[in-house]
């Protein structure tokens, strides 16, 4: 029979399998998101793991559309930036007052609150404090410091902070705190900043909410010397969501670690699987064909090669060679051909005997050719399944092995992100959007191939047909 | 008679050796010079101490001259152990160490009495990774008979979908994630289960309550391994005994007015028991990887935790000593399973083949 005659058959036998079309439905979206990657979730997959690639983004915040559901509206990314500037003198020195105004009527805390100050100045050096003034009016000193240059006509200093869990500015807010007989340790905020923004006469009561109105970020900065300047002045104040999928705890955004996540599993499943079927289709079919003593010695080598522990022998090479993603599907690969070693030998064993290789044989073909041409695409149809069934297999085991934080460090793999969340403490902090979508992603590719191969099976092995 | 069984179990055995000692032997490849360099430096800063402490230094006149001693009892000490030979002379006596249970002593991690001897701390680890993966395996290998017996009773019915649909999806998800998803609605959600552990703190005291507080911590652990396992292996049950039902021995049994649920639980199933048990033999490798993962979620505080535990401090000869006794464990639950097997199949215990398994 033809091949093409074959495999219009083997498609029109498989379409009327609801359970393989939805595998294969699933295979094609999931493929779509793989090649649209780019266009979905626009990364540099390889910065993943780069905290200064995530560092502007709130930190552990759900996804927006949870806040919608509860009928709640979070609170947005605020980037300040329009500043204005006032320069006046000092007893003689110049100082510099750079005011970022900001109208608070969330009823929220900000997740997260950075600033980047530009300071220049010509002169030996310069004292700067930087606070906040309330709609209350009162003042609450968030930082302080100075900046010395040794170039004596033009100094610079940048101070970038993210002042949310910064020692310093948690200090300070103590103090401020404390100045007016209150205690931290009594009121226990998610971040010591949001004090700054706490209604004070409910805080007497310990109640930790915002106070709204119109807040005044203010950079006062002193020279000794001639002149000063803010060059820049910029504040963000983190959102309470963030996009589809929310952020972990070091604000990556984990909707592009999920999208991204996709071609690697595939290009892990796939390949393991593939190179699996191709070494154990060879191997098994040169032990049956050849059969004898060396094929005795052969299955034994796959025997023993089958009762290894598999996870266990993955951690132990892992740790040695701290691997990249090609060296892991490597490593996958060696334990991923035994099956179909054994079940090519026992078919090859049957061909062997059969008519048309006792006639090839008859008419002179070589070994090598009865094998490559008509024993090896004669087996291939069984091979078809287990290829599919090999992909969920190799996706799962490389998921452990990153769930162990043995994974390809550089990329975000689904394995890896569950380690994240393993090791920050997504489960007793309620971060559900941090550990449910990735294990649910792993499930879903698995599940395509599982159906998949399911249906292959049915219909190339009529045996396991239901009766 | 005994011929088949003893000739199929010691060809079994014999595998279960190389397995052993090919693992053992690939750990001391991949490990043995992180090993010998942590050995050295050790060996380095307790010789400095030696001399530093023991006032000797002073015996010494210029600083080269104590550093040329130093030195000289480095190299003896190092000699002494064996450390100057090259690393393949030296594996045979790590392996036969290893295989001897001398596995050294740990770098980070103690034992929960104290000890850093790496044969103590899994000791302690070991019965409470068995306890929870034999008590998963025992449940699962009842269930899964009972359901896929039922099942192939009725193929097509929606029982025997779901029992096939439960089997594909068990394929697919990973077992450790299942625990994560189960440990966040259960103790975190609504807080019925404790967050992890194996008992309370403090422990209660008189054994029947601490058996109890066990049995509530385990329950959410074994109900994951359960949730993932148990469709699989019902699945393949129900697809055994569909084919053994085909055959006429049940179809005369039937004729000869055997009642139905005894040819199912009875006669089929006993005839299913050789292939079913091979299939456990398959199985039973992934079930207790997937327990070990298991354990890190729930901080069942056995030998899946020490891998973590491990992995995280890097602990080499943890790690070592737990991949050694994996290996044990897994190689152990298979000969069982093959023993079993063994004993069930006529055509080994009789000696007329199969034992080319």
């Amino acid at each position: 029979m033809k091949l093409s005659t074959r495999i219009r058959d083997f498609w029109n036998e498989f379409k009327h399998r609801k359970i393989g079309m939805l595998g294969l439905g699933i295979l094609v979206i999931i493929v779509s998101i793989s090649v649209l990657a780019p266009v979905i979730a626009p990364m540099d997959p390889t910065r993943w793991s780069d905290v200064n690639y995530w560092t502007n983004n709130p930190k552990g915040v759900p996804p927006t559309w949870a806040y919608y559901i509860q009928g709640k509206v979070p609170i947005p990314q605020l980037y300040l930036e329009n500043y204005k500037t006032k320069l006046t003198k000092i007893s003689g020195y110049p100082m510099i007052q750079a005011f970022l105004p900001i109208n608070y009527t969330y009823t929220e805390f900000p997740t997260m609150v950075k600033w980047r100050i530009n300071l220049t100045f010509v002169g030996a050096g310069a004292f700067y404090e930087i606070y906040l003034m309330r709609p209350d009016k009162k003042k609450v000193t968030l930082y302080t410091g100075t900046a010395t240059t040794s170039n004596a006509s033009q100094g610079w200093t940048i101070i970038e902070i993210d002042a949310t869990r910064h020692p310093d500015v948690e200090r300070r807010i103590n103090e401020w705190l404390s100045s007016m007989g209150l205690d931290i340790n009594r009121i226990q905020p998610a971040a010591p900043i949001q004090i700054a923004f706490a209604d004070l006469k409910l805080l007497k009561k310990n109640k930790l909410v915002p106070l709204k109105g119109e807040y005044v970020f203010t950079v006062r900065a002193i020279a000794q010397g001639k002149n000063i300047n803010v060059t820049q002045f910029r504040v963000i104040l983190g959102a309470t969501a963030y996009g589809l999928l929310g952020t972990d705890k070091s604000g990556r955004d984990l909707f592009k670690g999920l999208v991204w996540g996709t071609p690697i599993a595939l290009l892990i499943g796939v390949l393991t699987s593939v190179l699996g079927v191709a070494i154990g289709l060879l191997y098994g079919v040169t032990s049956g064909y050849i059969g004898g003593w060396s094929d005795e010695a052969m299955m034994r080598v796959v025997d023993i090669l089958m009762s290894l522990p598999k996870l266990p022998i993955l951690i132990v090479l892992a740790i040695a060679y701290r691997p990249t993603i090609w060296l892991i599907i490597l490593f996958l690969t060696i334990f991923g051909w035994m099956g179909i070693a054994r079940v090519s030998r026992s078919i090859a064993l049957q061909l062997k005997e059969s008519a048309f290789v006792e006639a090839a044989r008859a008419i002179g073909a070589s070994r090598k050719r009865i094998i490559l041409v008509h024993i090896i695409p004669n087996i291939v149809p069984y091979t078809v399944a287990a290829l599919a069934l090999g992909i969920p297999d190799a996706i799962l085991t490389e998921a452990a092995l990153s769930f162990l934080g043995l994974g390809d460090p550089s990329l975000p793999t689904w394995g890896a992100i569950l380690n994240q969340a393993q090791t920050g403490g997504a489960l007793g902090s309620g971060m559900w959007w941090w550990f449910i979508p990735p294990g649910l992603a792993i499930a879903v590719v698995s599940m395509a191939f599982v159906f998949i191969g399911y249906a292959v099976d049915e219909i190339v092995n009529p045996r396991l047909r239901r009766r | 008679m005994a011929s088949g069984l003893g000739r199929y179990l010691a060809l079994r055995a014999v595998n279960s050796i190389i397995v052993i000692v090919a693992v053992v032997l690939l750990t001391l490849i991949m490990f043995g010079p992180l090993v010998d360099q942590q050995l050295k430096a050790q060996i380095e800063m307790e010789v400095r101490q030696q001399i530093l402490k023991g006032g000797a230094f002073g015996k010494y006149k210029t600083p080269e001259e104590a550093k040329r001693a130093m030195q000289k009892a480095i190299e003896e000490r190092i000699k002494a152990l064996g450390l100057d030979k090259p690393w393949y002379i030296r594996i045979w006596g790590d392996l036969w160490r290893t295989l001897t249970f001398d596995l050294g002593t740990s770098w980070v991690i103690k034992s929960d009495s104290g000890s850093s001897k790496v044969v103590n701390i899994l000791l302690e680890r070991i019965p409470r990774t068995v306890l929870l993966f034999g008590t998963s395996t025992i449940i699962l290998l009842v269930l899964q008979l009972l359901l896929g017996a039922k099942a192939a009773a009725t193929p097509g019915s929606l029982f025997d979908r779901i029992v096939v649909l439960s089997g594909l999806l068990g394929y697919a998800f990973a077992t450790w994630w299942v625990g994560m998803v189960l440990l966040y609605l259960f103790a975190y959600l609504i807080p019925i289960f404790p967050a992890g552990g194996m008992v309370s703190v403090p422990p209660p005291q008189d054994p029947l309550h601490y058996a109890l507080d066990v049995a509530w911590h385990m329950f959410l652990p074994v109900l994951t391994i359960l949730i993932v396992a148990l469709g699989g292996w019902a699945y393949v049950t129900r697809n055994l005994m569909i084919g053994i039902l085909t055959e006429d021995y049940i179809t005369t049994s039937r004729a000869k007015g055997v009642p139905e649920r005894k040819v199912i639980y009875y006669h089929a199933l006993k005839m299913a028991a050789p292939p079913i048990l091979t299939q456990v033999t398959l199985a039973i490798a992934s079930i207790f990887t997937g327990g070990l993962l298991t354990e890190i979620v729930f901080s069942w505080p056995g030998m899946g935790l020490l891998y973590w535990d491990a992995i995280l401090s890097l602990d080499i000869p943890v790690i070592m000593g737990d991949v050694y006794f994996t290996t044990i464990l897994i190689v152990l639950a298979n000969l069982t399973a093959d023993l079993l097997y063994g004993i069930v199949d006529p055509r080994i215990r009789l000696g007329t083949g199969g034992a080319t398994l």
